[in-house]
């Protein structure tokens, strides 16, 4: 029961943040695009294409947490963003870049590089162990 | 179960489908975006640099003054650092001093001077050898960090 309990707050989280996350992207694709450039990392036309597409995984990965059938790959792929966000920090951290990572849409405030990279580090270790250990069986579901 | 569904792709699939939701997602709310959503909101140049970036950068630095003689004249920066403003254009002494692999920065008075970006934007048009960037913040900025060096370190 306690793990139950934990997993549902883990996977509530999880999907809270992206939500979080990928709202005020889809609202302003603009500014998403923008803190993209910041990092440096990739040109201009990919920039766009992620501005654009990145919100919306981040959106479909919130929604398959909740939903069982795609629980398990919205995990994968929530620890893959946290590695691949992970390195594109720990760059602009190694580069010396004073940016606005644009994680949660366009705050306009300067992102603490190594607070960011350790919050990543955090979030795909949750994710990892909620797919270490998947979810108990159940009386009442034939899952 | 699920141990069995993951060995035989089944997250592969719930991977793919995810993935597929989303462009398909990313395509349907596109239009209503509407044509403008990136004009007048991109804020970034890719000719600017921070002072964290040049102080990290391991390249020695050639300093380019894009401000006016007066100012200049009141308020040295950098020792070592070279003239270069749009209104007297004269690459003479830039080419003399610049030495490969020195990195050009670019700076003028502040967030609110447009003189050395201007001047960035140019040397990159004209000289793009030199690889010409400019200081966000300019000068207080670089003074904040280190007081010391923006005013006595050779570039």
């Amino acid at each position: 029961m306690k793990a139950r309990v934990l997993r549902f707050l883990g996977l509530a989280l999880l999907a809270g943040l992206w939500l979080w996350a990928a709202v005020p992207k889809i609202a302003n694709p603009g500014a998403f695009y923008d803190a993209i450039l910041g990092f440096r990392l990739i040109p201009e036309p990919v920039a766009v294409a992620a501005a654009l597409y990145l919100p919306w995984l981040e959106f479909a990965i919130a929604l398959g947490l909740l939903w069982p059938r795609l629980r398990r790959g919205s995990l994968v792929l929530t620890a893959g963003l946290m590695i691949v966000f992970g390195c594109a920090l720990a760059a602009a951290w190694s580069a010396g870049l004073d940016l606005s990572c644009g994680c949660f849409g366009a705050s306009g405030e300067k992102t603490v590089l190594p607070l960011a990279i350790l919050r990543n580090l955090c979030l795909l270790v949750l994710s990892l162990l909620l797919l270490r250990f998947p979810a108990p069986p159940s009386r009442t579901s034939s899952s | 179960m699920e141990n069995r569904r993951f060995c035989r792709g089944g997250v592969a699939g719930e991977i793919l489908a995810l993935l597929a939701a989303a462009l398909v997602l990313s395509a349907v709310s596109y239009p209503f975006l509407g044509a403008g959503w990136r004009q007048g909101l991109s804020q970034f140049n890719p000719l600017a640099v921070s002072v964290l970036e040049v102080k990290k950068n391991s390249r020695p630095i050639l300093w380019v003054d894009a401000r006016h003689e007066p100012e200049r004249l009141r308020d040295p920066g950098p020792s070592g650092s070279v003239a270069l403003n749009e209104d007297t254009w004269n690459l003479e002494p830039l080419l003399l001093a610049w030495k490969p692999p020195q990195a050009v920065v670019v700076f003028c008075d502040g967030h609110g001077c447009q003189a050395s970006r201007k001047v960035a934007e140019r040397l990159a048009r004209e000289m793009p050898a030199l690889s010409a960037r400019f200081l966000e913040g300019g000068l207080p900025a670089l003074r904040q960090s280190s007081p010391e060096s923006s005013r006595t370190s050779p570039p």
